[in-house]
C-alpha cells in the first residue's frame, strides 16, 4: 500500500476540516454582527431593477450582496429602482444624480430614522429632472409615501409620482418635506375613503412653486381634509405655501380646483393671499387663523372652541368672508 | 342649570317663532351682562330684542378694548365683526353654536382679533 497516498488523502481531509472550521467560525462571527446600519449601494441595472433582488445591492461593509433593511442606508447613484414586489422599509435613502425610485401602486416605501431632527434618515432626490430623467418611463403616481423623516429635494427636483409637470403626489402621511430647486407643487390625494387621510404632521416647504405659488392641495374622490395635528408655526413668503416649524399651514395662493377643506385641528392656519376656491370650507378646531389678505370661501366655516380657544386675526384693511351670500 | 338652559331654549324658540323679518342689530354691550339674549346689549330696540332669526343680521362694531359676547345657540342671517371681540358662552349655556349664512370679519384700520372660547362655536353652513 502506498501510504504516502493515504497520508496525502488524510492531509487533504485535514485541510478540508480546517477550512470547514474556519468557515464555521467566520459564519459565527458574521452572525454575531448586529443586523442593520449598513451602507448598501445599488448595483442593479440602469433600466428597471427591483428593490427586493439581493444581487442588485452590495453591502459595502460586509462585501456581500443583500437587500438593505430598516436600519440601513440605501444609496442609488444611478439606475431605476422599482418597488413593486413587496413593501420597503429602509433607514435612509440617497438617490443620486441619475437615479430614480418609483413605487408601483399598492406598495409602500417607508423611511425610518432615529431622529427626524438629524440628517439621519433623509430622503434626498438630487438632480432628477422634473419631467423625468433619461430612461424615465412615464409618469407614475406614488402609491404610498410614508415619510418618517424630512424629505429634501435638491437641484431640479423630482420625486416618484410626479405628473411630468412638477406636481408631486402622495397618499398617506408626510411628516415633513422640502421641495426646492425646480418648480414644484405638492398634492396630497386619497382615492378611496378607507385610505388614510392625507395629512402633514410637520412642515412642507416649497421653495420654487409652480404658477406663482406652490400649492398644497387635496384631491380625490372623497371629501378630504388636509389635517394638521401638531403644534404649528408657519411663515410664508413669495406667494408660496410654506409651513415651517411645528406645523402650521400657510395658504399663499388660491387653491387649485379639487381642494375642498382646510382644517387646522391644532396649530394655525395662515392666509396670505386671496383664496376663494375652498368649496368645502375651513375648520378651525382649537386652532388659530391669521388672514393677511382678503379671504373668502363659499364653503362652511367653523370656529369651534370645544377643544381649545380659536383666535382669528384679520390684518388691517383686510376682510375674512365665509359662507354663502 | 338644565332648567335654565331649557328656559333659554324655550325663549329662543319663542323669539324665533316671532319672525320679525329682516332686521339689523348692532351690539352696544350696554346690558347688565354680556349675553347675546340680553335686550340692553343691542340697538335698535326691536321685537324681538336680539337677533335670533335666519332673516336677521348682527353687527359687532369696533370699540376700544373690544367686546365680550356671550353666545347662545341660534341661527341668524349674517354676522359682521368690525373690531376685536371675544365670543364665549352666555350664562347658563353649554357649548353654544351660533350659525349664520355668512360670517365677515373686517380688519379695520388696526386689524381685528376675534377669539372664540368657552366651548362656543361660530359656524356657517356654506353652500
Amino acid at each position: 500500500m502506498d501510504t504516502s497516498l493515504l497520508s496525502g488523502a488524510e492531509e487533504d481531509s485535514d485541510v478540508r476540516i480546517h477550512w470547514t472550521l474556519l468557515l464555521s467560525v467566520a459564519a459565527m462571527l458574521l452572525s454575531a454582527v448586529p443586523a442593520g446600519a449598513y451602507y448598501f449601494e445599488w448595483i442593479g441595472p440602469y433600466v428597471t431593477g427591483d428593490w427586493t433582488t439581493a444581487t442588485n445591492w452590495w453591502n459595502c461593509e460586509t462585501q456581500q450582496y443583500g437587500v438593505p433593511g430598516a436600519n440601513d442606508t440605501a444609496a442609488i447613484g444611478h439606475g431605476m429602482v422599482q418597488i413593486g414586489i413587496a413593501d420597503v422599509d429602509v433607514g435612509s435613502l440617497i438617490i443620486g444624480p441619475q437615479a430614480h425610485v418609483y413605487l408601483i401602486d399598492g406598495y409602500t416605501l417607508t423611511i425610518h430614522g432615529p431622529d427626524p431632527s438629524t440628517l439621519d434618515g433623509w430622503l434626498e432626490f438630487r438632480g432628477v429632472g422634473v419631467g423625468g430623467s433619461a430612461g424615465h418611463q412615464g409618469c407614475r403616481r406614488v402609491s404610498y409615501l410614508h415619510l418618517a423623516q424630512d424629505v429634501t429635494i435638491h437641484g431640479s427636483g423630482g420625486i416618484v409620482g410626479h405628473d411630468c409637470a412638477g406636481t408631486y403626489y402622495a397618499r398617506g402621511v408626510i411628516t415633513s418635506a422640502t421641495l426646492q430647486g425646480g418648480p414644484a407643487e405638492l398634492t396630497l390625494s386619497r382615492d378611496d375613503p378607507w385610505d388614510e387621510r392625507p395629512s402633514i404632521l410637520g412642515y412642507v416647504r416649497i421653495a420654487a412653486p409652480l404658477n406663482n405659488g406652490g400649492i398644497v392641495g387635496v384631491e380625490g374622490n372623497q371629501r378630504d381634509v388636509l389635517t394638521l395635528t401638531t403644534n404649528a408655526k408657519t411663515s410664508t413668503s413669495d406667494g408660496t405655501w410654506r409651513a415651517a416649524g411645528n406645523g402650521t399651514l400657510s395658504v399663499g395662493v388660491a387653491v387649485s380646483g379639487g381642494a375642498e377643506w382646510i382644517a387646522a385641528e391644532d396649530g394655525a392656519l395662515e392666509i396670505n393671499a386671496a383664496c376663494t376656491s375652498l368649496s368645502g370650507g375651513v375648520l378651525l378646531d382649537g386652532a388659530s387663523m391669521e388672514v393677511n389678505q382678503n379671504f373668502s370661501t363659499l364653503g362652511e366655516f367653523e370656529a369651534d372652541s370645544t377643544n381649545g380657544d380659536v383666535t382669528i386675526e384679520v390684518a388691517p384693511g383686510r376682510t375674512l368672508h365665509c359662507g354663502a351670500g | 342649570m338644565r332648567l335654565l338652559e331649557a328656559k333659554r331654549a324655550a325663549l329662543v324658540l319663542g323669539c324665533c317663532a316671532t319672525l320679525a323679518g329682516a332686521a339689523v342689530y348692532t351690539w352696544t354691550g350696554g346690558g347688565a351682562d354680556d349675553d347675546w339674549d340680553t335686550c340692553g346689549n343691542w340697538t335698535p330696540h326691536l321685537t324681538p330684542c336680539y337677533p335670533c332669526d335666519a332673516d336677521e343680521d348682527a353687527t359687532i362694531p369696533a370699540s376700544l378694548g373690544g367686546y365680550d359676547v356671550g353666545l347662545i345657540t341660534g341661527e341668524i342671517k349674517d354676522l359682521t365683526v368690525q373690531g376685536d371681540a371675544t365670543f364665549g358662552a352666555a350664562g347658563g349655556t353649554y357649548a353654544p353654536t351660533m350659525t349664520g349664512d355668512t360670517i365677515t370679519i373686517t380688519g379695520g384700520q388696526a386689524g381685528t382679533t376675534v377669539i372664540v372660547t368657552d366651548g362656543a362655536t361660530l359656524d356657517t353652513q356654506g353652500c
